[in-house]
Formats: C-alpha cells, structure tokens, sequence
C-alpha cells in the first residue's frame, strides 16, 4: 500500500505490481497486477504455498529490480530475486518507526539498496534513509 | 462521533481520564473509546478493550475527530480516512512506555496538516474545546514527492539508466 503513494515513480518503468490483496488491482486499476498469497512466520504451510507461488510469478516475469516494503511474501520476493539475477531494494515500513521489523533486518543480506523510512533507525552501514512515503 | 485509541499493547489511563472528564461537561458530544489494557473505565462513554482491524477502520471512518496515542497506525488511518487527528505522545517519565519513542512521533508529525500534538494534558482540553475548528488531516505529498525523486536516482542508478 505504501508504495502505491508513490506509483507515479512507478509509471517510468515498466512495472508489475503484486500483492496480496485480492482488490486493490481492480480497485485502482493497476496495469500488470499479480495476487500473491499472504504469509507470516505463524503459519509455515501457508508460507512454503506463498514462496512457491511468488517464486513462478518471478522466474514468469524476470524482473530486472524487485522493490518491496515487507514483510514476509516480500522478504521472500527479495531472496528469490536475487537467485534469478535481479537487483533488489528494500523500504522498511513507515509503522516501523522504532526499530526494524525482522524481515526487515534479514533484507539486509538480499538488498542492493537497503531502506528505513525514519531518519533515528539509520546507520553508516544501513539501513539508509532517503525519505518516506508520508 | 470523536474517536478515542489508546493502541494493541497498552493502556493509556491519563488519556481516558482526561477525555471522561471532558465528556462528563460535554453532554452532547458522542464519543467511543478503544482503552486496551487501561486500568481507569470511563463513565461518560462507551468504550471496548481490543478491536479487530475492520472494527477500528469502521470506527474512524465513522468519526470527525481522531484522539489517539502517539502510534504510527493512526496517523496514517487518520490521513487515509481524512480525520481531524489529535495526538497524545505516551511518556517514558510518567511509565507510560518503555522510550519515548512516541514523543519522536508525535514531533515528526507535528505540523502536518489537520494534526495537533497535545504535548500536555491541559492542551488537550483546549484542542478539544476547539474540536470545531480543526481541519481535516491528509498526506500533504511532499514527504513522498521527495522521497519518490530521490528513489528515482537510486532505481536509475541501480538499473544503469
């Protein structure tokens, strides 16, 4: 949702967008739009359904970038990007305003540029900051 | 309606407090409270512990004033939903939380249009004394303007562009 604030950006590339909310494509009609299924460490069977599925749309599409906000379907976005050969950039969630949420802390590995959105949460070693989305 | 959060993980009884005695000399005004795991149960509104998501965004959409703890998820519930936001940071000082991460919160957020920070109790009164009078809060897009150039150097950069 985060990064739809910013989807003009969006319109420079060509760009495919998924989520895991059944309506927002239509809801906003988004161009290129892919459902993905929702997971959280809570729920490892459904974990393992996602990371598959997320894992086809990837190696179906060959993205050149794969930019995520979090959390776990795009955590597992990065990891599988990096394995297909694309860049990856990171942007912790702007709820995240008192420290990194796990995934975000584990991006760092799979994350060619690695991004908070509060200034305080910033290091010299990452993440960085360069704004935020509100 | 004026919509009152105190947040998932804790109770913010000084809120309540303050809020059920305003109510108590503002007979006319609807309020509905979310007060977690406070201890204080206001007298002058009705109020529910936890409420699912859907509940929560039901209840804001219904409001016209937003009073919160100084927690991330309001703040954007208030600019997606166009509410009145009033703020109210927890402290560390007074045992309210564990840092005063809310403080640095409330601070950024501060001068955004259609939110107001009570940094004091008595603030508070006078906010909601005025509540007619506050705007409405929205993303006044700047924030993301700038962030989406500097984003833009950083793709092109990364893509060879």
């Amino acid at each position: 949702m985060q990064l739809l604030k910013i989807k003009e950006l969006f319109l420079h590339y060509d760009t495919h967008y998924a989520s895991t909310s059944l309506t927002i494509g239509q809801d906003l009609s988004l161009p290129n739009y892919h459902v993905v299924p929702d997971a959280n460490l809570d729920k490892k069977i459904l974990l393992i359904y996602s990371a598959i599925s997320i894992f086809f749309l990837l190696v179906k599409l060959r993205p050149k970038l794969v930019i995520t906000t979090g959390a776990a379907p795009g955590f597992i976005s990065l990891v599988f990007a990096k394995m297909i050969g694309a860049k990856t950039i990171w942007i912790d969630s702007i709820a995240n305003s008192e420290e990194l949420s796990l995934s975000g802390k584990m991006a760092k590995r799979w994350a060619d540029l690695w991004l908070t959105q509060w200034p305080d949460l910033a290091t010299p070693t990452g993440p960085y900051y360069i704004g935020s989305v509100v | 309606m004026i919509f009152i959060t105190v947040g998932t993980q804790l109770g913010f009884d000084r809120l309540i407090k303050v809020m059920d005695i305003w109510a108590g000399s503002h007979s006319d005004a609807h309020i509905f409270a979310q007060i977690g795991e406070g201890v204080y149960q206001p007298h002058n509104f009705d109020y529910s512990r936890k409420l699912s998501t859907a509940e929560f965004m039901a209840q804001a959409k219904k409001s016209s004033l937003l009073v919160s703890h100084g927690g991330m998820g309001t703040i954007l519930t208030a600019m997606e939903l166009e509410k009145p936001l009033i703020l109210v940071p927890r402290y560390s000082k007074m045992g309210e939380h564990r840092n005063d991460h809310q403080v640095a919160t409330c601070d950024k957020f501060k001068n955004h249009k259609g939110i107001r920070v009570a940094w004091k109790t008595d603030q508070l009164i006078d906010l909601m004394n005025s509540e007619g009078t506050l705007t409405a809060a929205t993303t006044d897009g700047l924030a993301s303007r700038n962030f989406s150039a500097a984003l833009k150097n950083k793709i092109d950069a990364i893509l060879g562009l």
